[in-house]
């Protein structure tokens, strides 16, 4: 199991909650997502290290914002998803993990194939809102309505954003697109 | 050998990607979690010092554009004296005009009894005295006089003992002495402090006299010495010093709150994101 910060961590670090426990729910959120967050900041970002610090900045917005919440899940994907395509905190939060794992002992990821990497390379070098509905319909396997809500706009634009991201993929790494119906839910 | 879709791909690099993720060695967060860094006090303490640095120049007296009028230490033949500095404050109404003070004391010069100065008060509240001529120590009457009251109080200039050594030689028995007298005039809602420095008189040079001769005393009121009411305005570079620490105070303040804001994911994230989108389907 990766060694994230839990929601106790959180609660007794001086949230706004004054050290008090984590709001009821939290806890339990924040273990089933962490692991599909992370993932998403990095088919975004591209940087193993900075995908943990960015999934924790979303983790701890929502954290301080709880109450407020009405659907964390996605709005935690919505944070990481802004923050994973903005070059500046993507680099920012990069830079803290590099000084953060200075001082821990050497680390080692296990490589993804090289075609592998190719594709989410490329989907990088898509427009931000292209590469963040390829990510949240392939990796997050979410449908053309949940992505529309996670990244709070209307379901023709993310079919629109789909199909010309999917045909510059293909494009790019010499592939075929077939007809995907995008109204039947997702990818898988 | 079919043509390998997108589709088949993409899903294949995203199972690639989640083994990655799901695959990685634990991770220690030190302190992964720190008290929310607000952003905005640091924008509102820059702003803040930068008002107070700005309204500190405005309401800045003449002291600054006085020539130095530093508490000097001088030696004599065979005693030292240090220049004192002494404070006096009383209260009197609130007057406009010019106000005046009287000085009279064993120090004063030779045929000079008194020594009258006056000055005008500025819309500020500020005023400033022409140097007076003290030569020795000894208990001076000082006098400040408004249109609407009087304020006197006896300020004693004494000889101390410590001796500063870089204090230069005494050209002449006439002793450099700094007064300051702080006059508090009441007004309708809050009490000013008028306040009068420079009461000094200038070291002579050398030439100037020999030990045990008296100097020359100084012109009383000579056209030099005269306080301008211009004088007690803003000066340039007291202007262009304020705009400088406004600047640069608030630019401080600013550049913090932006450094910080680039922490807080709220910023990118937006506050109108706040609960209105539906949850995917793992949620």
């Amino acid at each position: 199991m990766i060694g994230w910060v839990g929601a106790p961590a959180l609660a007794s670090a001086g949230g706004d909650n004054g050290g008090q426990p984590a709001p009821p729910g939290f806890d339990d959120f924040f273990r089933r997502e962490r692991t599909a967050v992370v993932g998403l900041a990095y088919a975004l970002s591209g940087s193993r290290v900075a995908a943990e610090d960015l999934a924790q900045d979303a983790f701890i917005a929502a954290y301080r914002r709880w109450d407020e919440i009405e659907q964390p899940a996605a709005w935690v994907r919505r944070v990481v998803a802004n923050l994973a395509v903005s070059g500046f905190r993507r680099r920012a939060a990069e830079a803290r993990a590099i000084t953060r794992l200075r001082s821990e002992r050497p680390r080692s990821f296990d490589p993804m194939p090289a075609e592998d990497e190719e594709l989410w390379k490329a989907v990088r070098r898509l427009p931000k809102r292209q590469a963040q509905v390829i990510a949240l319909r392939y990796l997050e396997d979410l449908s053309v309505a949940e992505i529309a809500a996670v990244l709070d706009t209307a379901e023709g634009t993310v079919k629109a954003t789909l199909f010309q991201a999917r045909r510059s993929l293909a494009r790019a790494l010499e592939l075929t697109v077939e007809d995907a119906d995008d109204d039947e839910g997702g990818a898988s | 050998m079919s043509p390998v879709s997108f589709d088949e791909r993409a899903r294949a690099a995203a199972a690639s990607l989640r083994r990655v993720v799901e695959q990685a060695p634990p991770i220690t967060l030190p302190s992964p979690v720190g008290p929310r860094r607000a952003w905005w006090p640091f924008v509102v303490l820059g702003v803040a010092a930068a008002i107070a640095a700005l309204v500190t120049a405005v309401n800045a007296d003449d002291g600054s554009q006085a020539p130095a009028p530093a508490p000097t230490t001088t030696s004599m033949a065979t005693t030292t004296s240090a220049a004192t500095t002494t404070t006096t404050t009383t209260t009197v109404a609130r007057g406009p005009a010019t106000a005046v003070l009287t000085l009279r004391g064993p120090g004063l010069p030779d045929g000079i009894p008194e020594v009258v100065r006056d000055a005008p008060i500025e819309p500020t509240g500020s005023f400033r005295f022409a140097p007076v001529p003290l030569s020795l120590e000894g208990d001076y009457d000082i006098t400040v006089t408004t249109p609407r009251g009087t304020a006197t109080r006896t300020v004693p200039v004494v000889a101390g003992e410590s001796i500063t050594e870089r204090a230069p030689p005494a050209p002449t028995k006439t002793e450099p002495v700094t007064l300051s007298v702080a006059v508090t005039v009441e007004g309708n809602r809050s009490p000013i402090t008028l306040e009068g420095r420079t009461l000094v008189d200038e070291p002579q040079p050398p030439s100037a006299g020999t030990e045990g001769t008296p100097a020359p005393p100084p012109d009383e009121m000579s056209p030099s010495e005269e306080v301008s009411p211009s004088d007690d305005g803003l000066s340039t570079g007291e202007v262009a010093w304020g705009v400088v620490l406004f600047v640069g105070l608030a630019l401080f303040g600013l550049g913090g709150g932006l450094v910080l804001s680039a922490r807080s994911p709220l910023c990118q994230a937006g506050s109108n994101s706040t609960g209105s989108a539906s949850g995917p389907r793992n949620a």
